[in-house]
């Protein structure tokens, strides 16, 4: 303890001095904050804490005083209200000094003066080291704390990222099953309707002809049959042929000879009687309508059929697109994959120069599913990256020890600082994010083609374009 | 003596047969052009001028491989051929900033939205045809039949319509 | 084959205004060829419309001021043979001078002088001397160098031109500038709804019987049409009624008649007024060019009966071609009246002028003078602004202006010719009558109204000057009937505007409309021929 010989001197000197002794009970408060005070307590033994209120109101024991400290130093010194409260932490004495006292004592009892002086500067000095080493003690845990909150926010960060992923799993999972389903809901009316169109298309036309004919008429069986062998036209094609036929028949209107313009090469001369017939009487324009007609009817069957086919054709790739991995690897023609992706992704595709080339390959071991995800990936980053009409090209080879598939495009490439980074998660050159903008692509895609022992990687060129190769061990 | 034509831009040929197929009462007033792309677009608008005859209307499709259509119509626009045609655009996907486009810098004169139905489309082509009369100050009479007569008597009337 | 029309139309009034260049037509000199050539290429282009009527009333003035009129390039660069006098032989005591000029410069002791500018040739009266074979003359006005005429039936001779100023006039005819007036008045009453709220009274009194409201609509539209264009009172109309008869039941042919309602009285409506419709216009034109004026309030009291009879003629047939099955329609008309002080001017002021004109005999002010107080007050009140009147049919007075324009040069010797090609002795001086009647009728079903009156109007007129029918031929009446009967020609949808917009409501077909239009068509044919034999030749004054 500090300044106990002053301390000791102060006491045996009580009495002589004529000063007040208090004790304290433990608990009681000798100072209040906040308010006046004008006398000045020196502990002779046990022990006070200050209290000051934080921002929350809330009281905190800013510092403990023991034997040989001052109680109320500041506020006697400054004759300002009381800085903190003081309360006896233990059963406490304590001398009290007031202003009046002080005063006569200090200028007339050189002791008392030497040892209050001896008693301030130990205050100080104690309080001062005690402020450094406060100091000290922040600062490590300001750096304690930093540290510990970087290692949560990458915790955060790794928790996040791996909550994506699985959403993102999920989600991939979910719409497979989702399309998987409705694949197989469209596929079995596409189907039957596909087989009715067959069947009016090879049954209908027989009305006309041959002994199962209700009405015997070759011309117009052979104008449904023209239709439904037909192409459709484009659109400069049709206006010559309507100019052509403009001028060929003046007498007809414009109407009809856009009906007309369909009918090909050799459909025209079949018509050519009634075409010439349709001059003045209403009659005669309505038998050459109605024979148009049969060469429209076998245009509609045509196009039902197409479109029929092409609905189931999508049907199947979205079946084999969307079916969830079985848990177990299969053993698959990569470039069906490949098929199946692209159909899926038609819509976007067709928007650019788009080719395939796929020599056959072996069979490969893989899950399908997870193949196309990569695909998608790779195909969809390619249209973003790449200028409506741009060249997209897609390959599908057998490669050393096992098959490439390659996805090359003519966008805008990647910056070479970026490019050992794209596979990380996160990192997108994409300004604007469309599904797959999380920037998870193809962290997701490397993270797959680790999955099967095989490789992802890339050669890219600013503003040349990008060339991805996925390639799979045999 | 000079021809008034309507135009259609679908860069599916598919589609643009359903919309010339719904044209069809129009074709023998005012006869009905396709192209399948901005480019073949122009060529056929540059051949109408060239004979000497009009745009009425144009229906244009939004979203086609190459040059969109909100492009094309703001092209026309700015060309003085085909400033009084009347603009329509076909959608099925256009976002805000795109119809937005459309309005402010094409003076696009309708919006129909995929799927229309045919009575729709009949119905907007009979207006806008009406109004491309009424703007540009061709005859109507001729071609009061295949006009809306609502658009049409109110301009007639607050026109001062004259006997002839 | 639209278009292969208008071509053949474009063709063939080319070679109607080229052929005088290159054909010599018996009976007409140049003049009459070069107005025959003007009158064959404006027919050719009104009929077959390869360019707006309009237009080629404006190519009309157009070819009169180039091709007929004295200051035009024709009059100036052709000239007749001339020569310029020389040799003056000084003789006598009295120094009178002597020149040779060789015989065909001379007539009854008649010289043709041309003046220095090679534009008017004046007759002098010269003293003759021959003297072997020589002939010489003798005048105080000559003097050597002046220009002699020497071939005298050259058309610059023997005919008077006429100065372009002439051929512009027409655009200021009186009766363009009643018209205008016509125009400011139905401005006016569209823009402050009159007409609408007019409408809305009338049908009030009609009731809400489905009968009585397709006469009530007939007779709404004749009232209105009969001041204002008929093609903006049917317009006004069908805005009014198209939203209410949408909503009748699809099969209930009610909705026929009351579509076809509107364009029959806004057709027969029409009559009623010299303003009601162009054609009436042309008729006091033609007749005004001959000195006759028909006043106002006469051609109402000569034309409302044939109105009204007809109007009731058609609400009967209306009703039997196409009975209504709802019982009762309720045209709810919308509205009230406009009270502002502009809207109140614009009331009297119409009010007015339709009273002045109607009783111009009464006080005896022209209604062509008449006219000009809504020309002059309504802009004066704000009633008619700048905006307004760039809405004028502009080109309806100015069609009317090419038809009068083509009335001067048809004077020229065309009418005379024209008629010329015709036997006209086979047919009565009334049979005539029923003959132009019936070929503006029929004409006027195809091609535009004014048109039709326009082309016949002058041939009307030069069978009556001309004497070549039988002397109680009374053109005026002539000009008054045909005029009328035009009106009645409404069998086609393209025979009129309101039958256009009737047809465009789609309420119609093209059939339902040419059966109403040909039976109305006829009767009123045929009743126009009745009043015209044995009434207006009473009330119409004789030109002999």
């Amino acid at each position: 303890m500090f300044g106990d010989n002053d301390v000791n001197e102060l006491i045996a000197r009580i009495e002589e001095l004529e000063l007040p002794v208090f004790t304290f009970r433990k608990g009681s408060q000798i100072l209040e904050i906040d308010q006046p005070n004008d006398a000045l307590y020196i502990i002779l033994n046990g022990e006070a804490q200050l209290y000051r209120k934080n921002e929350d109101d809330d009281l905190v024991v800013v510092d403990t005083l023991k034997r040989g400290s001052f109680l109320g130093l500041i506020s006697f010194w400054t004759k300002q209200p009381s800085f903190s409260s003081s309360v006896a932490s233990e059963d406490l004495d304590c001398i009290r000094v007031d202003r009046r006292a002080f005063d006569r004592l200090f200028e007339q009892d050189r002791v008392f003066s030497k040892a209050m002086q001896s008693l301030f500067i130990d205050n100080l000095t104690s309080r001062y080291r005690r402020l450094v080493n406060l100091n000290l003690k922040v600062d490590k845990l300001t750096r304690d704390l930093e540290i510990e909150r970087n290692d949560l926010r990458q915790a955060i960060e790794d928790l996040e990222r791996t909550r994506l992923k699985l959403v993102n799993k999920e989600k991939l999972a979910t719409m497979g099953q989702l399309l998987a389903g409705i694949a197989h809901e469209i596929n079995n009316p596409a189907s039957a309707l596909l087989k009715s169109v067959e069947s009016l298309m090879s049954q209908f036309p027989e009305l006309f002809h041959g002994k199962e004919s209700i009405v015997e008429s070759q011309d117009n069986y052979e104008l449904l049959r023209l239709g439904m062998e037909s192409h459709l036209m484009d659109s400069a094609t049709q206006r010559e042929r309507m100019r052509f036929l403009e001028n060929a028949y003046p007498h007809l209107k414009r109407s009809l000879i856009r009906r007309l313009s369909q009918v090909d090469d050799l459909g025209i001369p079949l018509l050519e009687s009634s075409i010439i017939a349709a001059n003045k009487k209403a009659e005669n324009i309505d038998t050459l309508t109605s024979r148009i007609r049969f060469y429209e009817i076998g245009i509609y069957l045509r196009g039902i059929n197409l479109s029929l086919e092409r609905i189931v054709r999508l049907v199947k790739s979205l079946k084999n697109y969307g079916r969830p991995d079985s848990g177990s690897r299969e053993t698959v023609d990569l470039r069906n994959c490949v098929h199946d992706t692209v159909t899926v992704l038609n819509n976007r595709l067709k928007h650019y120069d788009f080719s395939l080339e796929m020599p056959p390959t072996p069979e490969v071991s893989c899950y399908p599913g997870e193949v196309n995800q990569v695909l998608t990936n790779l195909i969809v980053n390619a249209c973003d990256a790449t200028e409506e009409g741009g060249a997209i090209r897609i390959a599908c080879k057998q490669v050393k020890g096992g098959v490439s598939i390659i996805v090359a495009d003519e966008g805008a490439g990647i910056p070479e600082h970026l490019i050992d980074k794209i596979f990380e998660a996160n990192v997108t050159t994409k300004n604007s994010g469309g599904n797959f903008g999380l920037g998870l692509g193809l962290a997701i895609s490397r993270e797959i083609a680790q999955k099967h022992d095989g490789k992802l990687s890339v050669k890219s060129k600013l503003g040349k374009g990008s060339v991805f190769d996925f390639w799979l061990p045999l | 003596m000079s021809k008034i034509y309507i135009l259609c831009v679908d860069d599916e040929p598919d589609v643009l047969e359903v919309i010339v197929r719904e044209l069809e009462i129009f074709e023998d007033y005012f006869p009905v052009e396709t192209a399948s792309s901005a480019d073949e677009a122009r060529a056929v608008i540059r051949d109408i001028e060239k004979s000497g005859d009009h745009l009425g209307l144009i229906l244009c499709d939004h979203v086609m491989i190459g040059e969109n259509g909100v492009d094309l119509l703001i092209s026309m626009q700015n060309s003085d051929f085909t400033l009084d045609t009347r603009k329509v655009l076909l959608t099925g996907q256009a976002g805000l900033e795109a119809t937005v486009d459309a309005v402010n810098r094409a003076s696009l004169s309708h919006y129909i939205a995929k799927p229309w139905s045919k009575d729709e489309v009949i119905k907007v082509v009979k207006e806008q045809m009406t109004h491309f009369f009424l703007r540009s100050g061709h005859d109507t009479l001729p071609y009061a039949m295949i006009l809306d007569p609502m658009t049409l008597a109110k301009a007639l009337h607050d026109g001062l319509g004259g006997d002839r | 084959m639209n278009t292969k029309r208008k071509m053949f139309g474009l063709i063939l009034s080319v070679a109607g205004l080229l052929m005088p260049i290159f054909f010599d037509i018996q009976g007409l000199d140049f003049v009459g060829e070069i107005s025959l050539g003007i009158f064959v290429m404006a027919a050719c282009l009104w009929i077959f419309e390869p360019i707006p009527i309009w237009a080629t009333s404006l190519l009309v003035i157009f070819s009169q001021i180039l091709l007929l009129s004295k200051e035009g390039p024709v009059y100036l660069f052709s000239n007749p043979d001339y020569i310029a006098l020389e040799e003056s032989v000084s003789q006598g005591e009295d120094m009178e001078s002597l020149f040779a000029v060789p015989s065909e410069a001379l007539e009854d002791e008649h010289l043709l002088l041309y003046d220095e500018e090679k534009r008017t040739v004046s007759s002098l009266e010269v003293d003759i001397i021959e003297d072997n074979g020589s002939i010489w003359i003798s005048s105080e006005e000559l003097a050597p160098g002046a220009l002699i005429v020497i071939e005298k039936d050259h058309w610059k001779v023997t005919h008077e031109p006429i100065g372009f100023q002439n051929f512009y006039n027409t655009l200021a005819h009186k009766i363009i500038v009643l018209f205008l007036g016509g125009f400011f008045l139905a401005a006016g009453a569209v823009k402050f709804g009159l007409d609408k709220n007019l409408t809305r009274l009338m049908l009030r009194l009609f009731g809400t019987k489905s009968s009585f409201v397709v006469l009530g609509l007939l007779v709404a539209t004749g009232v209105l049409s009969a001041f204002m264009s008929n093609t903006a009172t049917t317009a006004m109309m069908i805005t009014v009624v198209l939203p209410i008869i949408s909503q009748l039941d699809t099969g209930d042919k009610l909705k026929m008649a009351v579509a076809l309602a509107i364009p029959c009285g806004a057709n027969i409506g029409g009559i009623a007024t010299p303003i009601g419709t162009p054609p009436n216009a042309v008729v006091l034109s033609a007749l005004s060019k001959q000195g006759f004026t028909i006043p106002f309030g006469d051609w109402v009291v000569l034309a409302f009966p044939i109105v009204a009879i007809m109007m009731f003629i058609t609400w009967r047939l209306l009703l039997i071609f196409f009975p209504p099955k709802s019982k009762r329609l309720e045209l709810k008309l919308e509205g009230g009246w406009n009270k502002s002080p502009k809207a109140i001017a614009c009331y009297a002021i119409f009010g007015l002028t339709v009273l002045l004109w109607v009783t111009d005999k009464l006080h005896g002010v022209s209604s062509y003078m008449v006219a000009f107080l809504p020309i002059a007050l309504m802009p004066l009140f704000g009633i008619i602004e700048k905006s307004d009147i760039k809405k004028f049919s502009w080109d309806v007075l100015w069609l009317m202006s090419g038809g009068i324009a083509l009335g001067i040069s048809m004077k020229l010797g065309p009418a005379e010719w024209l008629i010329s090609l015709v036997d006209w002795s086979a047919f009565g001086a009334f049979g005539i009558i029923m003959v132009l009647g019936l070929v503006a009728y029929l004409v006027a079903n195809v091609v535009s109204h004014t048109v039709a009156a326009t082309i016949l109007m002058p041939i009307a007129i030069s069978l009556g000057t001309s004497g070549g029918t039988s002397t109680d031929f009374n053109y005026i009446l002539a000009c008054v009937t045909v005029g009328i009967m035009v009106s009645f020609s409404m069998l086609l949808p393209i025979s009129t505007p309101p039958n256009a917009i009737a047809m465009s409501t789609g309420m119609i077909e093209s059939k339902h409309l040419m059966r109403i239009g040909a039976v109305v068509g006829l009767i009123g044919y045929l009743l126009a021929s009745l009043f015209g034999y044995f009434l207006w030749e009473g009330m119409l004054p004789k030109p002999f």
